[in-house]
């Protein structure tokens, strides 16, 4: 694969894009200034970059809970942070927050309060893509976690059985909350693989290899032949902001990952040394994106939360509700 | 008018629907070559391709999940589980995903989701398949739910259940499958909305208000109750979500006397919803209690000895003695 020093820029830009808006979300969650729980990706950013990169923009995408890459990748900054906020300028009016946010003007379904329904729920929609001709697919991601419920290998059965246009990846950042993903006796991908799928393993924390697995896997999938990546990474954060791990997990890993295992610096290293970027290049990147964030926290404080009527209203439970008199 | 059977008459819905609709799917067991288990699909793989008719391998939490993801994709779906009592597997892609995306998405997405379901004993085939599960469902807001008795509601329902916009679950009665009824001529578009209540019979001393099988009952006795002098008015709900508020009242204040008959069981059956409906809005109406009918809180054994579970003749007469204070 070969990709020109835009595309590459593109791939870095975006990783420091989801980088900065998480350390954005961690700050304000930490000083009590953001209702909620919120899920970062900190150190996991190649794997929904490769995907948002990667895509058409007609292509569909199932984010995981945490891919505020490709979430910022199709939806407008300002909008969907104040949707994470919980304000109701934000994407879906403060209902969903980050992760159930979805907009089919984006072609971006919601990733899924349910863990192991963002599979399910795209083998559908690809189903009906196919049946439409309309030549666009179906990326779905899960984390190691979701991807344990039942409920995925009943949708990677029906994913070869009616050949959908279907690109699972699920990313593999060690736990799932407490739970160790050291502890399965087999990979995803070779689970994936004995239903019938195109399926391989890479280093999540690799951005050309997690971006080329994803380009060579496109190309099945067009063709109707589902695929699954699972990418390596690692947690760096607790499960959500205001976990601490420490009850569950060595932390003292983390530091040495941060150093010498993160995606950004390791994707750097190789800029750097093909001359694509230079430090200069490098600040301007990274203090562009710190100042987006910025600017979208202190729009998103500004605004208000949705109110009674925003949220009782009956046309958002039904397409056609019905009239109660008495 | 013409006489079918139950089972003709929701064939003829989906043979209408889909003829009226491309865009229109069935999807579940054994739907497509085989017609399916209890015929209601005969002929329709052959005249709308398996495309369209959906034959599924058996995992019924992934058929409803599949189904949401196909209705997002603009298709109007019908799931059919093979007996209700099999929705259980797919619990979560009904009450969570197919009741909620929706709203979560602030009604960016509608979600043409028809769950057919026979439900009911009679076929004596014990516990897991003989159920009347309505009740597991009713407690669920963003659901629409039907429980049609005669060929014509079935029939008319389905239509409007599959040209609606929103999921909607049938519960259709399984002992009636062979049972006729008159609906209107060939050729004759007709639906039958949700939320209106059809008079089975006028009367004057007590209301009995019900569905399926139980009102059936009910009806049988009502008749040799007039020997003895008591005029029953017969209601049949046809729809619980939303239910017809205004003719509960109507007939509650022509006779001052209830009983509520279903099939499920009587403890949380939602008899319980339409008695406290009632209490509250028209104690002043009432001449007697408010008195409740359903099967026992016990699970079908197999056999003929499912009757001792069902709702019986002299359940009902003993309901309607205690309801008229005999």
């Amino acid at each position: 694969m070969s990709y020109s020093n835009d595309e590459l820029i593109k791939m870095y830009q975006t990783m420091v894009m989801s980088r900065t808006y998480d350390d954005m979300i961690y700050d304000t969650a930490m000083d009590g200034d953001i209702i909620g729980m919120h899920h970062l990706a900190r150190g996991e950013e190649a794997v929904g970059a490769a995907v948002i990169t990667g895509v058409r923009d007609t292509d569909w995408i199932v984010p995981t809970h945490r891919m505020h890459t490709v979430q910022l990748g199709r939806f407008d900054y300002k909008k969907f942070a104040a949707e994470q906020f919980g304000m109701v300028t934000g994407v879906c009016q403060g209902m969903s927050c980050d992760f159930h946010v979805s907009d089919p003007a984006a072609h971006m379904l919601y990733s899924n309060g349910i863990l192991g329904q963002n599979v399910p729920i795209a083998a559908g929609f690809a189903y009906a893509l196919k049946l439409d001709k309309k030549d666009e697919i179906v990326v779905a991601c899960e984390g190691d976690g979701a991807f344990q419920e039942g409920i995925n290998y009943e949708a990677l059965n029906m994913a070869t059985i009616f050949e959908l246009p279907l690109l699972i990846i699920v990313d593999d950042n060690q736990y799932s909350y407490s739970f160790p993903s050291n502890r399965y006796k087999k990979n995803m991908s070779e689970r994936a693989a004995a239903y019938g799928l195109h399926a391989v393993t890479v280093d999540g924390c690799d951005m050309l290899a997690v971006r080329e697995a994803v380009d060579t896997a496109l190309v099945r999938v067009r063709k109707n032949e589902p695929c699954l990546i699972e990418c390596k990474t690692m947690r760096w954060d607790g499960h959500h902001t205001g976990d601490d791990q420490t009850s569950y997990r060595d932390v003292s890993n983390i530091a040495d990952a941060k150093e010498n295992n993160d995606p950004i610096k390791k994707f750097e290293r190789i800029l750097f040394d093909q001359g694509i970027l230079t430090e200069e290049k490098k600040k301007e990147i990274w203090s562009t994106y710190r100042k987006m964030a910025n600017e979208a926290k202190e729009y998103a404080m500004g605004c208000d939360y949705p109110t009674a009527e925003v949220v009782l209203d009956p046309h958002k439970i039904y397409s056609q509700p019905w009239e109660v008199e008495l | 008018m013409r006489t079918i059977q139950t089972v003709t008459a929701i064939r003829e819905a989906l043979d209408e629907e889909f003829a009226r609709n491309p865009n229109t799917i069935l999807i579940g067991e054994d739907v497509g070559k085989m017609g399916s288990a209890l015929g209601t699909s005969i002929g329709l793989i052959e005249k709308y391709g398996a495309e369209r008719i959906i034959d599924a391998p058996i995992c019924e939490a992934v058929h409803a999940s599949f189904s949401v993801g196909m209705a997002h994709a603009g298709k109007h779906v019908v799931l059919e589980y093979m007996l209700a009592d099999f929705s259980s597997y797919g619990f979560d892609g009904i009450v969570n995903q197919m009741a909620k995306q929706r709203y979560l998405s602030a009604g960016k997405w509608k979600i043409p989701v028809t769950v057919r379901m026979p439900q009911g004993a009679g076929s004596l085939v014990a516990a897991h398949h003989d159920q009347s599960p309505e009740g597991w469902y009713t407690n669920v807001p963003g659901l629409k739910i039907a429980v049609p008795t005669t060929p014509y509601d079935c029939k008319g329902i389905l239509k409007t259940a599959i040209r609606g916009d929103d999921p909607v679950l049938v519960f259709e009665p399984k002992y009636a499958y062979g049972l006729l009824g008159e609906v209107p001529d060939e050729g004759v578009d007709y639906t039958v909305p949700l939320g209106k209540a059809r008079i089975v019979k006028e009367g004057t001393d007590v209301s009995i208000i019900g569905w399926q099988y139980a009102l059936t009952v009910a009806g049988d006795l009502a008749e040799d109750l007039e020997d003895e002098g008591i005029s029953c008015e017969l209601v049949d709900l046809v729809s619980l979500v939303p239910y017809d508020q205004e003719a509960i009242l109507k007939t509650v204040k022509k006779t001052g006397h209830v009983v509520v008959v279903h099939e499920a069981p009587l403890r949380g059956g939602f008899g319980g919803e339409i008695a406290s409906f009632i209490a509250e809005n028209a104690f002043a109406d009432l001449k007697g209690p408010i008195v409740r009918v359903g099967s026992k809180n016990c699970p079908h054994p197999y056999g003929p000895a499912e009757e001792e579970i069902q709702p019986s003749r002299k359940d009902i007469k003993k309901a309607i003695y205690k309801a008229l204070g005999k």
